[in-house]
């Protein structure tokens, strides 16, 4: 039984990863980015690559967080810019392209992908300190940096940000590679998990959005404690219950969630 | 050189413009006023000055053409917009609205420290609650901490928007009294756009009254 919570702590790290790029995207820009996770694709399969030519985990997987990084921003400014009114579909629209671009350059072959941490309940911590530095590394960029006050502020009042002389669509530009950088540390952490395709992260982002649910898509702790209970519950659900239920843990917890969430939000506000 | 000076301006939103052809000129350390009753398009003239609505004619801060660039290139131009609704972002605390407002300055934005002092000279209640969130202070605290944000800005021409809204006869008086000091001291142009005739008349070098669609000197 505490072997399957490590476990489920393991799977949820990665759904918190993605998760906080979802609420990092709609908290400063307004929109679900459904793309998130195919963003999160691209960045495994750089990684792979990038261990494939000789470099250790440990040097690729900060490259992967910066090559994802301007991806990112890259994608707000050439595609999210140019309809903003219709943002959504937008996204819709890049989850569909990324998807066959990754086909198209790496085909659709299963390829495995090397596991830095040891097995047994005690290799969670590895990815749970991943997640956990991301977090870290977050929180002092948006609390206590310029560019994280000119975040906060376009997320708090877009007109007022305009009239303070702050380049809102730049501003859109570093949430998106913000959240892309957080996402790309999902994609890594899970493709050792399942096989590296690019069909990995469809599974990944619909728990991401039950867990960035749970943090009501705004708050980035609310989003991380959701991906490590959804980690959890799927685990415990699938080996105790019924292996099919896993599927089914995503879809409960957004049910639950104005229950779960209104309490966690009045406690954060307080 | 004059601060603003506005030709033939036009304003509106889609087909309808609101006013047709609109001049005014303000010089430095001068304060404008605009007077007019609520629904003459006072709001709508400076929307059209800083941009946020449809606009034909022409603009000049400090000599340089500004219309037709989008709000925010407008400010880093030196056109501050203190509007109606203040719009001070209620999450973020006193100082990092202050902060903010710094950055409608251009590289390298030195001597944010002494402006912020600058700004508690004018208005000291904001340092008393530097840390915290703007959202919690009152109507009239809100008021001075959208002003001091747009003066961290160091604008040649500062917009303001019915800033005796919600205020006090008293408090709108000394208001006044902090805006000719501001005036004075930091040498750029003031336009404020105003309901309340006496208030504002006591310190305007200039008053002009918009109706219907014409500003009259």
């Amino acid at each position: 039984m505490i072997g399957q919570v490590f476990h489920g702590l393991g799977t949820g790290a990665v759904y918190a990863a993605l998760a906080l790029a979802l609420v990092l995207v709609y908290r400063f820009t307004g929109v679900v980015n459904f793309a998130q996770g195919e963003l999160a694709m691209v960045s495994a399969y750089v990684a792979w690559q990038l261990v494939d030519a000789g470099l250790s985990y440990w040097v690729a997987l900060p490259l992967t967080i910066a090559v994802a990084f301007g991806a990112g921003a890259l994608a707000q400014r050439l595609v999210m810019r140019q309809a903003e009114d219709a943002a959504l579909i937008m996204t819709i629209g890049l989850y569909v392209f990324v998807h066959a671009l990754a086909a198209q350059i790496w085909s659709s072959a299963l390829r495995t992908f090397p596991n830095p941490f040891p097995g047994g309940p005690l290799g969670v911590a590895g990815p749970l300190g991943v997640v956990a530095g991301v977090l870290a590394l977050l929180y002092v960029v948006i609390r206590h940096s310029g560019a994280g006050l000119t975040l906060r502020a376009v997320a708090a009042d877009p007109r007022a940000a305009r009239l303070s002389g702050i380049r809102v669509g730049r501003v859109h530009a570093l949430g998106w590679g913000l959240a892309a950088a957080a996402g790309a540390v999902s994609g890594v952490l899970i493709a050792p998990v399942v096989f590296l395709e690019p069909g990995m992260m469809g599974g990944v982002l619909v728990s991401a959005l039950a867990a960035a649910a749970v943090g009501g898509f705004v708050n980035p702790a609310g989003a991380v404690a959701g991906g490590l209970l959804i980690g959890v519950a799927e685990t415990l659900a699938g080996t105790y219950l019924w292996a099919d239920l896993r599927v089914v843990v995503p879809l409960v917890i957004m049910l639950l969630v104005p229950a779960i969430r209104v309490r966690g939000q009045s406690r954060v506000r307080a | 050189m004059s601060g603003l000076e506005v030709g033939g301006l036009r304003a509106g939103y889609g087909a309808a413009w609101v006013f047709h052809g609109v001049d005014l000129v303000a010089g430095e350390r001068e304060i404008v006023v605009v007077l007019g009753p609520n629904g003459a398009g006072k709001t709508t003239l400076l929307r059209a000055l800083s941009g946020l609505v449809t606009t034909r004619g022409a603009v000049k801060v400090g000599g340089v053409p500004v219309l037709g660039l989008a709000p925010e290139e407008i400010v880093r131009r030196g056109l501050g917009h203190v509007t109606e609704e203040r719009g001070v972002f209620g999450p973020l605390t006193v100082e990092e609205n202050l902060r903010v407002g710094a950055f409608a300055r251009p590289w390298p934005r030195r001597g944010v420290d002494d402006d912020l002092a600058r700004v508690f000279t004018y208005f000291p209640v904001l340092q008393a609650h530097l840390r915290q969130p703007a959202g919690t202070l009152s109507g009239g605290e809100q008021g001075m901490l959208a002003i001091g944000r747009a003066l961290m800005g160091r604008p040649r021409v500062l917009l303001l928007d019915e800033p005796s809204r919600g205020l006090s006869p008293g408090l709108t008086a000394r208001l006044f009294q902090t805006l000719a000091a501001i005036a004075g001291r930091e040498g750029g142009t003031i336009v404020v756009a105003e309901q309340n005739a006496r208030a504002a008349a006591q310190v305007a070098h200039r008053v002009h009254t918009l109706d219907a669609g014409r500003l009259v000197a």
